[in-house]
């Protein structure tokens, strides 16, 4: 594929003062998805479709001048996948995606994918991402683990009251147990968790996430007809781990956890 | 981290449900995943790939068990009385204990993630993903 460099068109090639921009591409809809009116990309900048069949791609004139990847430009890319997720099926495209103009985002992207684009969007119709965020309670969740681990108890009770230098290797093993404990604890809260939620799921996606608080973070697709019998059981898995933890639950959003892996297309 | 406005949902009540995506709920997302058009057009806009690794901690370091240990020390057990202590965090204590014992872990993510409302380009080295994911390895 022609690599697209930055700044690669210009809208006028000739100025001095010439603003350098290019497609920033935000989802690949169906064709004749209606773009609401007051919808606003990066930039707040406009939000348009560029076709190929049954498909088109979301996309809006970015200056490529500019550092990217500020928190207005995450938000704004998040904003529009998610409104268009409201009303039609949307393969969410990551974050910062852009090609030189409309010309090469058919050229490049629509039509050498345009069946396996339309399939994934056939097969995504009717269906919402959520995702599922729980975080321990740290206090609590330590507290249940000193009191089943008597090593790590006595641990605790040795290095207490000393100084961190005085007692510097017991207070890297009572971590790195407490670490192991909580690992354990997570397996099983989590699998709590999602015998909550599966069912109520087409799909879902367990996460790789890295904070120590972190629970579980589980991207759900739920369909349309089972909305709301899927949020009453993040009702009842929030209600469960009440005390010990928090359960988020985010969405509908896009569903970025669902679209075709890199090596199932052309790119 | 950010604090997003949240509604209660009727029921138990206990489910967060953010009224608005907030930065923390959607950079791991459109970051991490989606569909991924070519490596080059991506990183040829200044500062994205930067990006992708601030969310992710480490977490088997020796800073992160001290932490732990610390977190560990400072809970005020068994001067309670022993058992029961579910029940005992779960309640006024517990309350307002939290302020000054939730600290560990946001301490962490505020050293690795930076502040959330850092409205620069960020410019922060890449750090080799598999150094600072978290793999769940199997059996534990």
């Amino acid at each position: 594929m022609t690599l697209t460099k930055p700044g690669a068109t210009m809208d006028e090639p000739a100025a001095g003062s010439a603003v350098l921009t290019a497609q920033y591409v935000y989802a690949i809809v169906p064709a004749g998805t209606v773009v609401p009116n007051d919808l606003t990309g990066v930039d707040d900048g406009g939000v348009e479709l560029v076709g190929h069949g049954a498909i088109a791609a979301v996309v809006g004139a970015v200056a490529t001048d500019r550092p990217f990847g500020r928190r207005e430009d995450l938000l704004a890319h998040s904003r529009v996948t998610d409104t268009l997720a409201q009303d039609c099926a949307v393969i969410p495209v990551r974050f910062g995606a852009v090609l030189a103009d409309a010309g090469d985002v058919v050229a490049e992207l629509l039509a050498p994918n345009a069946e396996l684009f339309a399939s994934v969007l056939a097969e995504l119709a009717g269906l919402r991402q959520y995702v599922v965020r729980a975080r321990y309670d740290e206090e609590a969740v330590l507290a249940e683990i000193v009191e089943e681990n008597p090593d790590i108890a006595v641990l605790r009770h040795r290095t207490r009251d000393r100084s961190v230098e005085a007692s510097w290797n017991e207070r890297i093993r009572l971590g790195e147990l407490v670490a192991r404990a909580l690992e354990v604890k997570r397996d099983v809260d989590s699998a709590d968790l999602l015998d909550l939620l599966t069912p109520h799921a087409e799909d879902w996606n367990i996460r790789v996430a890295g904070e120590v608080d972190h629970l579980v973070d589980v991207a759900f697709l739920v369909p349309d007809e089972r909305v709301e019998e899927f949020e009453r059981a993040a009702e009842e898995a929030a209600n469960s781990l009440a005390g010990r933890g928090r359960v988020r639950l985010v969405g509908p959003t896009a569903p970025y956890d669902f679209v075709p892996g890199d090596d199932t297309w052309v790119s | 981290m950010t604090v997003v406005n949240q509604r209660r949902t009727g029921g138990g009540g206990q489910l967060q449900r953010p009224s608005s995506s907030g930065l923390a709920d959607v950079i791991d997302i459109i970051l991490d995943k989606g569909l991924v058009i070519d490596a080059y057009v991506r990183v040829s806009l200044v500062g994205i790939e930067l990006l992708t690794i601030d969310a992710r901690i480490v977490i088997a370091s020796v800073d992160t068990y001290l932490r732990f240990a610390e977190a560990t020390n400072r809970l005020d057990l068994y001067e309670h009385g022993g058992r029961d202590l579910t029940e005992l965090m779960g309640d006024g204590v517990h309350q307002a204990a939290k302020g000054k014992t939730s600290g560990a872990i946001e301490g962490i993510k505020d050293a690795v993630t930076g502040d959330d409302e850092d409205e620069h380009e960020e410019r922060r080295r890449p750090v080799k993903k598999a150094t600072v994911r978290r793999r769940r390895r199997e059996g534990e």
